[in-house]
């Protein structure tokens, strides 16, 4: 069938998936078997799987994932813990055939937020970890392409850490306050 | 990058060229650096971040009842879907059951909400390639959308129409009506289109192997929507993770095979039948005289009472006080995603709880943000004029790109 | 139309039987300018579809004679600034303006552009008037397309009163910037940093994954 190339509507149709809870033990149990220096626990909320894994394993969990069948990145985002003083990131993965969702986390330290970049996996991760280096200061090792995506290139700050203040630090640092000037 | 032909001992270079920020065809503040041999693309950087309004940190100073607004500035073409898609996240975070009511209605104001939305892509897409009358028949339609929306919502364009735990207001008598009359004379509208367009020699010479993306490439890419299913991957968040009772529904997911801009073309316009076939079906779910929220005690301390017994009752107003200082209680550091099929593709929310009404962390998954960064695959090879029209097929909307 | 025969002295009605009307030169230019608007769309966000929609069949902007939107800030007399203005996109918002020709008008439309509206967060500027001086504000998230078309209106009314002809000083909307030249966007002064274009060599690395080197 050529879609389209007479110039008909002529597409094809979806098979309906079936049922949404997708059981994801037997994946869990192969990541544990396969491998085995890593060491990471497992977290269960509202049918959602969480597996989180030290720093240094992050890559090596994503890669076993990505071997696995999981061959679509859904999302990678982050979350500043100022208390734990932690920058946790977090990738959500998925197998579009069979529906698997999992999430894999790490926690970094604020510090030195460093971690390896997914994007030898997934060529989608690029931009979602440039967002994530941009408004988090997560620098991502191994990236082609680390600039900032959202805000300017002079910008300096992150400014989704919680110590960021909303309105901006610098943000009237080139605009006059109000009633200045007038 | 020098390349010699020997021949003609002529020299010949790359000529990078800069298209917006501020361009008629980026569909808003898109700006693209490209690298042309001649007439050819040899290399593209999309540059995004011209409207970030930081709605993220917003979001995480402000209670979930207040985020709802923000939303519908995110993709400000089909704000009712994310509206609805945010109070649903947030539901599910803090575990609520909404009444079939609700669900139906929802349902059917975020179908609606994908018509007007893919009403206003074919109009620009076909102003993009020049073909100006599209635009006309397809605004004159939208207006009709968003009358019905007005009458909905009482705002005709930017709604705020979700609440968590329900919607922002009941429908009037007879509005049901109304929507059927117009879904059901839709199709006039879209035939027409169809027949301007589908077999037009110049759509489809503008249209057919552009901006082509192989399935593979597509799935690497994280691309969503109506772009993945035209690569001819079968993904659809309604089918794939129903919610709001999508599989109670009879609709077909179109698949292109191509994965150019045509078939995306085709794509979305069948979506738009599908969308009116998913409103006729809803509408016979629709009871005008069931209650909207539920009457539970315990779902009550949620969401806000209705606005009409705040100003008339002391218990009601005590009510819309407490919640809006405690508003629901999130689980603290638990975490949630969840995902809709936004007209633009899956528009997911991940939520952080912190224990309070507000949330630690709101992250929008954005379908526009992941479609873009398969720019410079798709334009690469491609003429220059091409780029217009790879850019309207990706149906951006910077707002949902940059937040 | 608008004269009545009370206002023509005696020889103007002679001359206005004869086809021809005295009026102050001014005048003249004021109403050819009011019905010939010539708008720059500078859609940004959500105001931008309103914007889209005044254009279309039902508002109808053809009726005011200000349906001629031109994407070339060179051809335009009037500024539409839909949507939120962002400091990233502040430079280019400037330029545009600086670009059109004399005589000019500014309308902001939303509160976005107005008073950063909404969004009062790190990224937005908070109204555009810290930039470009503005000569009628119309407010709305996002205003319904009737108060645009009563904003071009307002802009109608104002070239009407201005009595301006080229070579004179002309008066600016409300402005809120303090250097005239550059406004308040020091950024400005330096030169334009993120708008210049990479050329080849300085990236030729970019991106290898992508296109093959």
């Amino acid at each position: 069938m050529k879609a389209g190339r007479t110039g008909e509507r002529d597409i094809l149709v979806a098979e309906i998936y079936k049922g949404w809870d997708v059981d994801l033990t037997e994946t869990i149990s192969r990541l544990k078997e396969s491998l085995k220096d890593v060491e990471f626990s497992v977290h269960n909320f509202r049918g959602e799987t969480t597996i989180i894994v030290k720093n240094g394993d992050l890559h090596k969990t994503l890669e076993f994932f990505k071997n696995d069948g999981f061959d679509y990145l859904v999302d990678v985002s982050s979350s500043h813990y100022p208390e734990r003083g932690e920058i946790e990131v977090i990738y959500l993965i998925r197998e579009l055939k069979s529906r698997r969702q999992i999430r894999v986390k790490s926690a970094l330290s604020v510090e030195n937020p460093m971690v390896l970049s997914a994007c030898d996996l997934w060529r989608g991760a690029d931009w979602f970890e440039r967002e994530v280096y941009d408004l988090m200061g997560v620098i991502f090792e191994g990236h082609p392409d680390l600039r900032r995506i959202m805000m300017p290139e002079d910008f300096e700050d992150f400014p989704l850490r919680k110590q960021y203040p909303m309105e901006g630090d610098d943000e009237w640092r080139n605009f006059l306050k109000p009633g200045e000037g007038e | 990058m020098k390349k010699e032909t020997r021949d003609l001992g002529l020299k010949t270079q790359t000529l990078t060229m800069n298209m917006g920020p501020q361009h008629p065809s980026t569909h808003g503040v898109l700006r693209i650096v490209l690298t042309l041999d001649g007439e050819v693309v040899v290399g593209a950087i999309p540059y995004i971040g011209f409207l970030h309004r930081g709605i993220e940190k917003i979001a995480e100073n402000k209670t979930l009842h207040q985020v709802i607004p923000y939303t519908d500035r995110m993709d400000y073409l089909s704000p009712i879907s994310n509206n609805i898609g945010l109070c649903l996240a947030v539901e599910k975070l803090i575990n609520f059951q909404i009444t079939e009511k609700c669900r139906v209605m929802r349902v059917i104001a975020s179908e609606l909400a994908r018509i007007s939305s893919h009403l206003i892509w074919i109009a620009t897409h076909a102003l993009d390639l020049g073909a100006g009358s599209p635009y006309f028949y397809a605004f004159t339609e939208r207006e009709k959308y968003l009358d019905i929306f007005d009458e909905m919502t009482g705002v005709r364009f930017t709604v705020s129409y979700g609440r968590i735990g329900g919607l922002a207001r009941d429908w009037e008598k007879g509005l049901d009506k109304k929507i059927l009359n117009l879904v059901e004379n839709t199709p006039k509208c879209i035939d027409e289109l169809d027949r301007l367009l589908t077999r037009n020699r110049i759509w489809i010479e503008r249209n057919q192997n552009v901006g082509v993306i192989s399935k593979e490439e597509a799935v690497n890419l994280s691309l969503c929507g109506p772009n993945l299913r035209a690569s001819g991957v079968e993904w659809d968040i309604r089918k794939a993770y129903p919610y709001l009772g999508y599989e109670k529904y009879k609709f077909e997911i179109p698949v292109g095979e191509n994965g150019d801009a045509y078939d995306r073309y085709l794509v979305r316009m069948e979506e738009m039948r599908q969308s009116i076939e998913i409103v006729k079906q809803a509408l016979k779910d629709y009871d005008e005289k069931a209650s909207l929220w539920p009457e539970d005690i315990e779902s009550q301390k949620s969401f806000y009472p209705p606005k009409e017994k705040v100003l008339t009752s002391m218990e009601e107003l005590i009510h819309q006080f407490m919640v809006a200082t405690e508003g629901p209680k999130t689980p603290k550091y638990e975490e949630i995603y969840f995902a809709i099929e936004a007209p633009k593709g899956e528009l997911g929310f991940y939520i952080v709880g912190s224990g309070t009404n507000v949330a630690h962390r709101l992250h929008f998954r954005s379908p526009t943000f992941a479609n873009l960064q398969a720019l410079p695959v798709m334009l690469k090879g491609g003429m220059v004029a091409d780029v217009v029209a790879t850019v309207a097929s990706l149906d951006p909307v910077m707002g949902d790109a940059d937040r | 139309m608008g004269i009545s025969k009370e206002d023509l002295l005696k020889e103007d009605l002679e001359l206005v039987k004869g086809g021809v009307i005295l009026a102050p030169l001014h005048k003249v230019i004021d109403i050819s300018r009011k019905n010939s608007l010539w708008p720059m769309p500078f859609g940004l966000s959500c105001c931008a579809i309103e914007m889209m929609a005044v254009v279309a069949a039902r508002y109808d902007l053809a009726r005011f004679g200000a349906e001629a939107f031109r994407f070339t800030p060179r051809q335009c007399d009037l500024m539409i600034v839909a949507g939120t203005l962002t400091r990233k996109m502040a430079e280019a918002g400037k330029r545009i303006y600086d670009m059109m020709p004399e005589p000019k008008w500014v309308i902001a439309m939303g509160v976005c552009t107005t008073t950063g509206g909404m969004f009062n967060s790190y990224s937005v500027v908070q109204g555009i008037d810290h930039i470009i001086p503005v000569d009628v504000y119309i407010p709305g998230c996002p205003p319904r397309p009737d108060a645009l078309i009563y904003g071009i209106m307002k802009i109608q009314e104002k070239v009407m009163k201005e009595k301006w002809i080229p070579g004179q000083e002309r008066k600016v909307g409300h402005y809120r910037g303090r250097d005239p030249k550059y406004g308040a966007l020091k950024v400005l002064s330096e030169g334009p940093k993120s708008l210049t274009v990479e050329t080849d060599e300085s990236r030729s690395d970019w991106r290898k994954g992508y296109f093959g080197g």
